[in-house]
């Protein structure tokens, strides 16, 4: 059956009056990992907590694994993986008896358990250190373990909240490795929350990009990619006289839809045409150049813009 | 800062209702509690019995009440602080201080009723009654815990 794994429809939140989400639209398919990008504040947590059942959307509906998270239905939190901000384990147990203490809540069958315990131990790389009190394994550590908990289930979805946040980049790199081979051997369908582009970057198969509460893009991270990737050519002249010529040409043929002259230097927003059509143009009217740069604008660039749009508002 | 729910935000999305995670922690806390009460009461009587000269003992009834009504009540005192944790948002390490602090009053009183006193203030329906409203509490608790849900519990403790 083809069904999506999440599907939000128009979904609001306000907090006593206040918007924090509003007009959320997307779907997750099955075996995607998807980004949730966005600045802090901008709503993850929030949409994660509705569509974990943990808050109710002030409109709209979040459909998970095709049913809405009702509070008083334990069906479909048995179904689906959590690792929130905090990793949900006991300090005063050890790692194997944490994982022991969630195999049971999840009522996963007693002769599974052993194995599937050592299974994720040995996921998380943390076999040789399972009798250790979990208090005083290192940021990272628990980490790993946080995420080898939240697969007791064998979970179809993991939500994630800010997996990599506060790591070190080493163990920000073992954990995003973790994730890759969840769904790279697993299937398994990953719902990511994240502020950080290039996790998005490294680790998503989609993304949509929040802010203010609203999702300004949704995209497979290729089509991300393709559609915000913009060739811009920045093109110096010689001398402004040239600058000024070019700019005519260009803009008289409606080849280029968008230019601008700053002293010598020429910006060209490409559309359809290539770099190499808009270079031939120039030397077809004899216009000498002294340097042509491709400066295209990077998903990261996209990104800031946003991100940058924001702060001016505020 | 991060804004962290605590372990509560992750066990509210495993399959457990909130009554189950209220009796989990009813459960988790009273036992511990209760060792201490039992331990502390052990230690009275044995400090009793070494200024006596005569082996001072609790009668049936007491042990009943030791037994049965003292991890009642703790339970009790417990329920209703976990249940005013889900329902307000209080710091779990004040549950924890609180029952301690209900459990060592607990043990006081009764070692210095019945066992230094060398009393029997705990007559059979003493404790049958104080078992029985100890019961009554905790099922109306437990009860009441249809009441909580999850949004309030997330915004007031995460
Ligand atoms: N329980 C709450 N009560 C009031 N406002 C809240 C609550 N939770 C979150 N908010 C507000 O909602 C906005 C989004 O928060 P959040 O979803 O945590 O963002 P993110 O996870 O993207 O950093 C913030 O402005 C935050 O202050
Ligand atoms: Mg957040």
């Amino acid at each position: 059956m083809d069904m999506n794994a999440i599907e939000i429809h128009d979904l609001a939140k306000s907090f006593n009056g206040s918007p924090v989400l509003d007009e959320i639209n997307f779907k997750v398919r099955k075996g995607e990992i998807f980004g949730y990008l966005g600045p802090n504040g901008s709503g993850k947590t929030t949409t994660m907590r509705i569509m974990l059942g943990l808050l109710k959307p002030s409109s709209g509906r979040a459909l998970i694994l095709g049913e809405e998270p009702d509070e008083h239905n334990g069906s479909i939190r048995s179904r689906i993986g959590v690792l929130l901000e905090n990793n949900g384990l006991y300090e005063r147990l050890s790692a194997y008896q944490n994982l022991l203490y969630y195999a049971r809540l999840y009522g996963v069958p007693e002769p599974d358990r052993v194995e599937k315990i050592e299974r994720l131990l040995e996921f998380a790389g943390l076999s040789d250190r399972r009798n250790e009190k979990t208090g005083r394994f290192s940021t990272g550590m628990k980490r790993k373990l946080g995420l080898a908990r939240a697969m007791i289930n064998d979970p179809e979805i993991l939500f994630l909240d800010e997996p990599t946040s506060g790591l070190d980049p080493e163990s920000r790199m073992l954990v995003r490795d973790l994730i890759l081979r969840l769904s790279e051997e697993g299937g398994m369908t990953v719902f990511l929350n994240t502020h950080d582009l290039s996790e998005v970057e490294k680790v998503c198969s989609n993304a949509a990009i929040l802010e203010g509460g609203r999702i300004r893009v949704c995209d497979t991270i290729v089509g991300l990619k393709r559609s915000h990737d913009t060739p811009v050519l920045e093109i110096t002249l010689v001398d402004t006289e040239y600058a000024v010529r070019t700019l005519d040409i260009l803009t008289s043929q409606d080849h280029a839809c968008d230019c601008e002259r700053d002293d010598r230097r020429v910006t060209v927003t490409l559309d359809d045409e290539s770099p190499s059509t808009v270079l031939a143009m120039l030397v077809t009217n004899g216009i000498a150049a002294e340097e042509v740069k491709n400066v295209t604008k990077s998903l990261e660039a996209v990104y800031l813009d946003i991100v940058k749009r924001r702060r001016e508002h505020e | 800062m991060r804004r962290g729910g605590g372990i509560i935000e992750t066990l509210l999305c495993t399959p457990l209702s909130l009554r189950q995670i209220w009796a989990g922690k009813v459960l988790g806390v009273t036992i511990p509690a209760y060792l201490i009460a039992l331990l502390t009461a052990a230690l009275i009587t044995l400090i009793a019995n070494v200024f006596s000269t005569t082996i001072l003992l609790p009668s049936p009834a007491v042990f009943l009440h030791i037994v049965l009504v003292v991890p009642a009540f703790i339970a009790v005192a417990v329920g209703l602080l976990g249940f005013g944790h889900l329902l307000l948002g209080m710091r779990e390490n004040q549950i924890m201080n609180i029952t301690i602090f209900v459990a060592i009053f607990f043990a006081f009183s009764l070692a210095n009723t019945n066992v230094i006193n060398g009393g029997y203030a705990v007559s059979w329906a003493m404790v049958g009654g104080m078992l029985s409203i100890a019961v009554l509490l905790l099922a109306l608790i437990s009860y009441l815990t249809r009441y909580l849900n999850k949004e309030r519990i997330t915004t007031t403790i995460a």
